[in-house]
């Protein structure tokens, strides 16, 4: 040791060798999302038909509705549907946790991203129901809401 | 004095050389394990 403040030859050896090690891994991962085209897993809200959501009219009152929730909306926002009609909800996040629930039904579900939730619902009286967010996903929360119109 | 002094500047951390070296090698072959099942599943 020359003096108190340099760094020990074998900690210069070691820092150097944990160095080559990062560099070595990062260059693998590199050349295997680059040159090999693989990257890492992605959010399934990546993948259609959950990058948008959108009702989908499957049959004479039947319908699937892909609900994306993201800070602080749902989409699709207003649902249309005519009464008597069975609705598959498939419900998941863009963002953060959220949660979806459906007042004056059973529809109780949390919007995770990466992950897709279902509940069914049948709508037999006309009206408005509100979608809420029931989970608590930071300053701008309690404005998180949506609808449902049951026509006659 | 000058015995603890001479005493330290031979020192050499070989235990804590040796468990490095392990570490590594340790941790490289899982990860080379992983990185090898990815590109294969590929």
């Amino acid at each position: 040791m020359a003096t108190n403040s340099a760094i020990p030859d074998v900690e210069r050896k070691v820092l150097a060798a944990s160095l080559i090690f990062v560099a070595a891994m990062l260059g693998l991962i590199a050349y295997a999302a680059i040159r090999l085209g693989i990257s890492v897993p992605t959010c399934v809200t990546g993948i259609k038909p959950f990058e948008e959501g959108e009702l989908i009219r499957v049959g004479p009152g039947r319908y699937e509705a892909h609900v994306v929730a993201k800070t602080w909306s749902f989409k699709p926002n207003r649902i249309k549907v005519e009464k008597g009609s069975v609705v598959d909800f498939y419900v998941t996040s863009k963002d953060i946790v959220h949660g979806f629930m459906i007042e004056q039904t059973n529809v109780n579900l949390m919007a995770i991203p990466g992950a897709v939730n279902y509940a069914q619902a049948r709508f037999e009286k006309a009206g408005t129901h509100q979608i809420l967010c029931h989970e608590f996903c930071r300053a701008g929360h309690e404005n998180m809401m949506a609808s449902i119109e049951v026509t006659p | 004095m000058s015995q603890s002094s001479s005493k330290e500047a031979e020192f050499f951390p070989r235990g804590a050389i040796a468990f490095f070296v392990l570490m590594v090698a340790f941790f490289s072959i899982v990860w080379m394990f992983f990185y090898v099942l990815m590109i294969r599943r590929h």
